[in-house]
């Protein structure tokens, strides 16, 4: 009988079956209750793709590019699927904002990658039949397809199952008899021929006794964020590695200029500036890459679709490029790499300080960078300087860190209530610094391009419109300030600040 | 959505494989189609591997407690769907009778679905009766298969008479002569009378009495996807395109 229409739809059963003719095992599998009966095979090459930081994967999700016959298609499978659409000819990895279908089935997908790369995980070939599954009667109570992807360690055969309209407890029922089958497994997730590499697990700091070895192991995990996402920051693949590095650089410098006196006094001289200067590299790139990634999402007070605003989107993508071109020079060089090497011989190599224990090393350090904050919070009032703000959020950022280092060793009784309150302050400061570099980034750019004869006059009324609109967006972020200040200063965060910062041993973890 | 019904107050005359063969080529011509196989003897459903039952029987639908949206079965043709037989159908005239408007049921529970489908097709139990009565305020048009006979002539008379006589909707009627064999004198004279007396109520189309319909029931499949040149296949088309039109 005919056989071109899809399943009713929901619920798709997704089933894997292993073997070397895994057809014969769902046959086998039916016995009398059922079979199954498969149309031509198509066959296409395929790249299957994840960002870099294994968000698909994460969410049961499969996505593959697919090549045949001069057409290529996206498909996504797994939880979210299946959905496709015709794909773009791209060459791997893209930008996902770029490359995948601006259309509502796609939206979900889009928000969950985004601001990432797609990167190819694997790729060989693909073979797909359409399939009928028949019940004793031979009728048709689900259709679906067998999928397989064959030369792969391990490959499994695919089974997506859609029942009929009316065949639902049907299908169900001859689902279950195949799930019972050896070989043959029910499951979420497409089986896929790789996967994303993982970043390997973090030291925990908890197990650490002595200052020294906690806060060597803490750089560790961050030199191994620095050193994974390099590649990735070198070769521009997305705007997250240069965000991962740059805060795990800061981070690291927080901690060595917060707690580096528990390391050797050498290893911080010799090897500290070089954090510094990375994340002094890395600042102009960052803040070009926020201001043009509010541009993509229509988050910024200007408006990107402006034709009269144009030259200077470009000249801001210029100026990221030349940026750019500056960090990556450094991070291909022989320093980066010298002081990558270098700086985890030392931190690997750290004597251990017995006198001190990390319990102790994070009570008072919290307890001093709490203070600075308060200090330096309260005497903001509406007169004060941008600067002063944002020295402030530099404070907040260091506190930050030290909670976010010393979790293991502390009560999360007094641990979350305490980020929960830091975090709002931090996001008001935050969204103050955003605006204000962007301010001063169009205003910059705007004074750059006056002096340039081939700008229109319209153009540079619309700049003078769209410096007037950040500043008021940079005005009504302070007016914000002092309510954020205040619900800081909540007795429910005081009291959790204190209990972390006391020197109360009953609230740390022993 | 048009709704077309099968149906003579005679049996045997070959309503099912009509309702089923129209079906079908509604449904390959792009129409979403349902077909609801209203005969307690289950002939369509069985036609298409369909189990013949409906959660409650015809009461729970009659009544409302159950949707017809509930009961519908996807073939294995490509939009076409069904509302399978149930034997408790044969005691539908009582449900009916306890009704306030008995004899609008039917065409409110297709009205239900009417955003779903083009073309819905009543295959019909052979009866004069209150059931019958709901088929004509359904149905836009009854598609009447007419063996080319004297007492099967008299029947149609009965029929003509039963629709004018109703007391509500009218469909259109489209007779065409089902079973015909070449053969037979009689049959050839039947229906030279017939077109020559009644006008448009007779398509003039003929499907003969042949072995391909009957196999429809062994291979349980429409006539034109297994046999698609055959001359009954053939008047079938015919049929479909006269009906379709209006």
């Amino acid at each position: 009988m005919a056989s071109e229409q899809a399943g009713h739809g929901t619920p798709n059963h997704r089933l894997t079956v292993r073997g070397d003719d895994p057809l014969a095992e769902i046959l086998a599998a039916l016995g009398d209750r059922g079979t199954v009966e498969a149309d031509a095979v198509h066959r296409s090459r395929a790249t299957w793709l994840d960002t870099p930081d294994g968000r698909l994967a994460g969410a049961g999700i499969a996505l593959r590019h697919e090549r045949a016959r001069g057409r290529s298609r996206l498909v996504l499978t797994g939880s979210a699927g299946p959905v496709d659409a015709d794909g773009p000819v791209v060459r791997w990895p893209a930008l996902a904002h770029d490359v995948l279908p601006n259309r509502p089935e796609w939206a979900a997908i889009r928000s969950l990658v985004h601001p990432r790369a797609l990167v190819e995980i694997a790729s060989g070939r693909v073979e797909s039949r359409p399939v009928r599954l028949l019940d004793e009667h031979r009728k048709t109570v689900a259709r679906g397809v067998l999928e397989t992807a064959p030369g792969f360690d391990g490959a499994a055969l695919a089974f997506r199952l859609a029942p009929l309209r009316g065949y639902a407890a049907e299908t169900d029922a001859l689902v279950m008899l195949l799930a019972r089958a050896e070989p043959i497994t029910v499951r979420a997730a497409e089986p896929l021929p790789g996967g994303v590499a993982r970043s390997p697990a973090a030291r925990d700091i908890g197990g650490e006794k002595d200052a020294a070895s906690a806060v060597a192991a803490t750089l560790l995990n961050w030199l191994d964020i620095i050193v994974e996402a390099g590649p990735g920051v070198a070769d521009d693949i997305d705007t997250e590695f240069l965000h991962d590095f740059r805060v795990a650089v800061r981070r690291s410098r927080s901690m060595v200029k917060l707690a580096g006196e528990v390391l050797p006094e050498k290893v911080v001289a010799s090897l500290a500036p070089e954090l510094r200067r990375l994340g002094d590299l890395t600042t102009p790139t960052r803040d070009l890459d926020v201001f043009l990634l509010g541009l993509q999402m229509g988050d910024n007070a200007i408006d990107a679709d402006d034709p009269l605003l144009a030259p200077v989107v470009t000249e801001l993508r210029r100026r990221r490029g030349v940026e750019f071109r500056k960090l990556r020079r450094h991070v291909r060089g022989t320093a980066y790499r010298d002081f990558t090497t270098s700086w985890r011989d030392a931190l690997e190599t750290v004597p251990a300080t017995p006198e001190r224990t990390v319990e102790q090393l994070a009570v008072s350090r919290i307890d001093r960078s709490y203070r600075k904050v308060r200090k330096r919070g309260g005497a903001i009032t509406p007169k004060s300087p941008v600067e002063d703000l944002h020295d402030l959020r530099k404070r907040c950022k260091e506190l930050r860190y030290l909670l976010d280092a010393f979790k293991p060793v502390l009560d999360p009784a007094s641990y979350t209530p305490a980020l929960r309150g830091l975090k709002d302050l931090q996001e008001c400061l935050g969204r103050l610094q955003d605006a204000h570099v962007q301010s001063q980034l169009i205003h910059q750019t705007a004074a750059d391009l006056i002096s340039d004869t081939d700008v229109s006059a319209p153009t540079m009324l619309a700049l003078g419109a769209a410096t007037t609109g950040l500043d008021e967006q940079e005005r009504a972020v302070r007016a914000e300030f002092e309510q954020n200040w205040q619900r800081f200063r909540r007795p429910v965060v005081r009291r959790a600040m204190a209990d972390l910062t006391g020197g109360n041993a009953t609230k740390l973890r022993a | 959505m048009r709704t077309y019904a099968s149906y003579n107050i005679k049996g045997g005359v070959g309503k099912t494989s009509a309702a089923v063969n129209l079906a079908y080529l509604a449904a390959r011509d792009g129409a979403r189609t349902l077909l609801w196989d209203l005969d307690p003897q289950g002939s369509a459903t069985y036609l298409f591997r369909v189990r013949p039952k409906v959660r409650g029987g015809g009461r729970a639908l009659i009544s409302r407690r159950r949707d017809l949206d509930d009961v519908i079965k996807e073939t294995d043709i490509a939009r076409l769907d069904l509302v399978p037989a149930d034997f408790r159908y044969r005691s539908m005239d009582l449900d009916l009778d306890d009704r306030k408007k008995p004899t609008r049921a039917l065409r409110q529970l297709v009205r239900g679905v009417d955003d779903d489908y083009d073309v819905v097709i009543l295959d019909c139990p052979p009866s004069a009766s209150l059931v019958s009565e709901n088929v004509l305020e359904a149905a836009d048009m009854l598609i009447v298969p007419l063996i080319p006979t004297t007492l099967s002539v008299h029947t149609f008379g009965q029929l003509r008479e039963f629709v004018g006589d109703f007391d509500g909707r009218r469909p259109a009627i489209r007779a065409f002569f089902s079973m015909a064999d070449r053969r037979k004198r009689l049959h050839h004279e039947v229906m030279a009378a017939l077109l020559a007396g009644i006008g448009e109520e007779i398509t003039g189309i003929v499907v003969p009495s042949a072995s391909t319909v009957e196999q429809m029931a062994v291979r349980r499949e429409p006539l034109p996807l297994f046999a698609p040149n055959s001359e009954a296949a053939r008047a079938y088309e015919a049929l479909w395109a006269v009906v379709s039109a209006g």
